[in-house]
């Protein structure tokens, strides 16, 4: 039996949790698929989904299990959780601006209303979440403001994160004057940009 | 065609059930009206409006646009009013076909919501 797994060992006799359910929330096309594949490639080597332009391209719960990310002398070992973005309106005809056919818009938005039942089903379930927002937009938005009065209401630790950050119009500060109450990471999952920050936060804010 | 408004007493919708409530509301906004109630929803209703939502959504309801203001819990009076369930502000709800855009303000808080039934829709209505 080699070093790590006696220490396996006693996290699991006297840890409080060993492996967390990390959730990725927020609204379509924030990035939360590109963060959960920089996340795992970093510290799996192999992606967690498919990206696109097309918003609502994560349609179910996409997961990559065991995710172990070690961040000075913390090691966190979770299950990483990519969930479709959630949204009050699923219009079938946006799918077609992107040069899809009515049948596979249709399709389409059909499997996104059920991917964003099933992420606010997840919603009681995770152990700490990541609320990833785009920092060219306004933050200020029903949705991101009840996804935050969800985790809230129910203890869950969350990490607000700024990406896109390497884009010009970002506006970060315009997230932490919004939620000044929670933790914000400014990154970009596009470039890998301030990972490590993110990686602390959520050894430390994780539960 | 119009826009029409409802306003809802958070009297007679507290004496249902929080799904009765959603139900109620989901309801008429189907119909076209766009809702304006005198307490805000909360954020675990917020997430079972959406759920139902996504639940009706078919080729001719695309969704909602909901905007919730509501007082900061600062004076003890309002900590004790929390207490007990009763919140200030409102919340704004309709069809997302209705509403053209809502936006929300922090400080100071206000919801912009311009309505509207879009042209191209109203134009195909008229061609029928």
């Amino acid at each position: 039996m080699d070093i790590e797994k006696i220490f396996d060992w006693f996290r699991n006799i006297f840890g409080k949790k060993k492996i967390i359910r990390l959730g990725l929330y927020g609204p379509p096309n924030a990035g939360k698929t590109t963060l959960a594949n920089k996340i795992s490639l970093d510290w799996t080597g192999s992606l967690v989904g498919k990206v696109s332009e097309i918003p609502h391209e994560t349609r179910e719960v996409q997961k990559k299990e065991r995710v172990v990310v070690k961040t000075g002398n913390k090691r966190i070992e979770m299950n990483l959780l990519d969930m479709p973005g959630i949204a009050t309106k699923v219009d079938f005809e946006e799918f077609v601006k992107y040069g899809l056919s009515e049948e596979e818009a249709q399709t389409r938005a059909k499997e996104a209303t059920k991917g964003i039942i099933e992420a606010i089903k997840w919603l009681e379930k995770v152990d700490t979440a990541l609320v990833v927002m785009d920092s060219t937009l306004d933050p200020y938005t029903q949705v991101n403001i009840t996804i935050i009065g969800n985790l809230e209401a129910r203890n869950i630790p969350l990490i607000i994160v700024a990406n896109k950050t390497d884009l010009k119009e970002a506006e970060p500060e315009r997230i932490r004057n919004a939620f000044p109450q929670h933790p914000v990471v400014e990154i970009s999952a596009k470039e890998g940009t301030n990972m490590d920050e993110l990686y602390k936060a959520i050894a430390k804010y994780s539960k | 065609m119009g826009v029409e408004l409802e306003f809802l007493s958070s009297g007679m919708l507290n004496k249902k059930t929080s799904e009765e409530k959603i139900k109620f509301m989901l309801d008429k906004i189907k119909e076209g009206k766009i809702l304006i109630t005198d307490a805000p929803i909360s954020p675990i209703e917020e997430s079972k409006l959406i759920e139902m939502t996504m639940s009706s959504i078919d080729n001719k309801f695309k969704g909602i646009e909901v905007a919730t203001l509501s007082t900061e819990d600062e004076g003890i009076f309002d900590k004790i009013a929390a207490f007990f369930g009763i919140k200030k502000g409102l919340t704004v709800i309709g069809p997302s076909k209705m509403i053209k855009s809502i936006k929300k303000e922090k400080e100071p808080q206000k919801i912009l919501l311009t309505a509207g039934v879009e042209e191209e829709k109203q134009e195909d209505k008229e061609k029928v």
